[in-house]
């Protein structure tokens, strides 16, 4: 780990912890924002942290980047800051300066570019409601687009996250050009997603952890019993796993980018993916099951993680797609070539 | 919580240094010519097939004992050089039973608690190949109660005289030494503290008796041993009295580390995929992936223990994490593979070669979580490590 890493572990952590109780997740659920959080991250760097110390960033690797997605996913963040990391380091790769508050991603191939402005209908962009610019990302080229009309179909995850349907016209301010992969975009998502899911996971065990120590029932705490252990250690194995894959992915995607022939970041994004949102089901069962019925309550803060782990699993590729993916790079390397495949 | 119990257990992503990197060629090309006469079913058996001669082979090779000092004929090599070399052994279906143990744990205890004499007469042995350990822990009343084991080793004038029964020792019947855990002192209520461990010559020793028990699938790998008055040196103490439990955990905590543990059915993942069709239906390939998936997950993990263990730490707890979760991925793929491939297992020489692979592993996988250390005693020792226990 490098110093940085360590610098922005405890910061960020530090501050979510402090800043996102269960009363203000409850409050910022109700409301579908926080401005006061947004500027409080904001200050600290956080959606700028790709970009160069000349552009004002902090020239963060993807290692960097993993710790503070993760604690986005353990604190439950409620406002598009994960989004914005990845908006930033489209920027530095495109080498331009974002405007401020630019961190909706949206896909070419959703957007009608055929004109100088561009138009979109019913297009999904997470808090879409609150987007003043659009990145809109192609194979080759970036463009960002200031929005100059929209309606907004509001929707939200079930971990309720705005997921928003726009429709409107925007402005193209600049356009640069990329040297990346195809679909960049859903890659990059997995592996936000990726992240996210191993911090809520982090979060979900220990809350189970500490819950089945302050629980007693037939004279002793739930957690001396065997069969909550088993549980426990069950969840501890899924947890480290899933931080495992996720932070191994980012490793590779620091060595070798994400280029159209990075081939081991694709195969390492799609397999932290694939095994992030297949280790949901059961880490989200898990924790649930030490809980009793207090975890099923509202009052009692869980499901601000597990609700999320369930919307992530889905989001950006489920464990079937990214399975199906990886099935079909197992099936062309054949019997000789699937080990490789592995090791690479 | 600012912190998470698990910023314990992260498992940081090692990175194999080229070095380690370009072993792998050469271990692939030198496996590939050696293992092509090799019976798909023997292969399948992996670290469980015992063949003297291409243990020999790859000891000339310097491929075993590879960490361990030059002074005694070891190679002085990483632990992630030797990674590179088991993992490649394993997925190949190499037949390494009469190596593994002393490679993987025997030789590493020597070096550390044998006597000058022990390490210069028996380390060269281990790394050319020629030296076959057998592990006496289990007893027929001590099976994951190991500390519970009744074995034992009274001091005589000139030695110690051992009584009792091991079980489940694979290859006794033919190894050349075994490394044994026998109560030194009566006294029950002490448990872990009456514990010694010794080195027994197999070839010397009178009034040891092994009696193969054949498995399930007709293999008589295992055995029980009797020791009826055997009288063995002074110098067989390993390390010092009293001490064998320590010895025998950091012992374990190599034996369960390897990447042995997620690998045993690599080589029937190997032959499913050469029998399903590139246009298979696409829930096929989804569960094939998601197989691919764990596999370099578990694979991280394991690396990263073998780091851990080349920094010299001793990664008890993050190797039964990987033990528990690889247990479960190699137990599964037998079954899974029956889900996905219509052809049948079948009995040696009938079928093809997946076939042939299936009906063996699906036979011996129920072993898979009982060898090393079940999963019952791996959650207790996790339970135990994030503090519950």
């Amino acid at each position: 780990m490098s110093e940085l890493t360590d610098i922005l572990q405890d910061s960020v952590n530090k501050v979510l912890h402090e800043k996102l109780t269960w009363d203000s997740l409850k409050s910022i659920e109700e409301n579908a924002w926080s401005e006061d959080l947004w500027s409080e991250l904001k200050d600290l760097g956080l959606p700028t942290l790709f970009l160069t110390e000349e552009q004002g960033g902090m020239n963060a690797s993807w290692q960097d980047a993993y710790v503070v997605l993760r604690a986005c996913g353990r604190f439950a963040v409620p406002i598009p800051i994960p989004e914005a990391i990845i908006a930033n380091w489209y920027a530095r790769e495109a080498n331009i300066q974002l405007p401020d508050n630019c961190w909706a991603l949206v896909d070419e191939k959703s957007i009608d570019v055929s004109a100088k402005d561009v138009s979109f209908n019913d297009v999904g962009v997470p808090w879409g409601r609150l987007a003043n610019y659009l990145l809109i990302i192609g194979d080759n080229n970036l463009r960002v687009a200031e929005v100059k009309n929209k309606s907004v179909k509001k929707q939200e995850n079930i971990g309720r996250d705005p997921r928003d349907l726009i429709t409107g016209e925007a402005k193209i301010l600049e356009e640069a050009s990329i040297d990346l992969c195809s679909n960049s975009l859903l890659y990059l998502g997995a592996l936000q997603r990726s992240a996210q899911i191993a911090g809520a996971a982090s979060m979900a065990f220990d809350l189970a952890v500490k819950y089945s120590g302050e629980r007693e029932q037939f004279g002793r705490s739930l957690s001396k019993f065997q069969a909550i252990q088993h549980y426990l250690s069950d969840l501890a194995g899924l947890v480290a796993s899933v931080d495992a894959i996720s932070l191994a992915a980012c490793n590779t995607l620091d060595s070798q980018g994400l280029r159209k022939n990075s081939h081991n970041s694709l195969k390492a994004i799609a397999a932290a993916k694939c095994q992030s949102s297949d280790s949901v089901e059961k880490i989200s069962r898990l924790a649930h099951q030490v809980h009793g019925a207090i975890g099923f309550t509202y009052e009692y803060g869980l499901h601000y993680v597990t609700r999320r782990l369930w919307a992530w699993r889905s989001e950006f590729g489920s464990s079937n797609y990214w399975g199906e993916f990886l099935g079909d790079l197992a099936l062309d390397a054949g019997e000789n070539g699937v080990w490789p495949l592995i090791t690479k | 919580m600012i912190t998470s119990i698990t910023d314990q257990i992260r498992f940081q992503t090692a990175d194999l240094p080229p070095k380690a990197e370009s072993i792998r060629t050469e271990v692939r090309d030198f496996l590939e010519l050696e293992l092509s006469k090799i019976s798909p079913v023997k292969r399948s058996h992996s670290w469980e097939a015992y063949d003297p001669d291409f243990s020999a082979k790859l000891g000339e090779k310097g491929f075993i004992g590879m960490t361990l000092p030059t002074k005694y004929g070891g190679h002085g090599k990483t632990f992630l050089e030797r990674y590179v070399v088991v993992e490649e052994c394993l997925v190949a279906g190499a037949p390494t039973a009469f190596h593994w143990v002393a490679d993987r744990q025997s030789g590493q205890l020597l070096v550390k608690y044998g006597t000058e004499e022990q390490k210069k007469e028996i380390i060269p042995k281990i790394t050319a190949g020629k030296a076959c350990f057998a592990i006496g822990m289990s007893e027929p009343n001590s099976g994951s109660d190991l500390a519970s084991l009744r074995c034992k080793a009274e001091k005589t004038s000139n030695g110690w005289l051992i009584n009792g029964t091991k079980i489940w020792t694979s290859n006794a019947h033919r190894a050349d030494y075994m490394i044994a855990l026998f109560r030194t002192d009566p006294d029950l209520n002490k448990k872990h503290g009456g514990l010694s461990q010794f080195l027994i010559d197999l070839k010397a020793a009178n009034g040891i008796t092994p009696r193969p028990i054949k498995n399930l699938a007709g293999g008589e790998n295992f055995n029980e041993v009797s020791f009826v008055d055997v009288e063995i040196p002074e110098e067989s103490l390993i390390g010092p009295e009293g001490n064998g439990w320590k010895q025998c955990t950091e012992e374990l905590a190599l034996e369960r580390s390897g990447p042995e543990r997620y690998l045993s059915c690599f080589y029937l993942l190997r032959k499913l995929i050469a029998n399903l069709k590139k246009d298979c239906d696409p829930s096929v390939k989804a569960r094939l992936g998601k197989q691919i998936a764990s596999a370099i997950t578990l694979r991280n993990m394991s690396l990263s223990i073998a780091a851990q263990l080349e920094d010299g730490q001793s990664p008890t707890l993050p190797a039964s994490i990987v033990k528990d979760l690889g247990c479960q991925f190699e137990q599964e793929l037998p079954g899974l593979a029956q889900e996905l491939c219509e052809l049948e297992p079948t009995m040696e020489g009938i079928g093809n070669e997946y076939q042939q692979v299936l009906g063996n592993l699906i036979q011996v996988a129920p072993s898979f979580s009982l060898r090393g250390g079940t999963p019952e005693i791996m959650r207790g020792i996790i339970a135990k490590g994030i503090g519950i226990r």
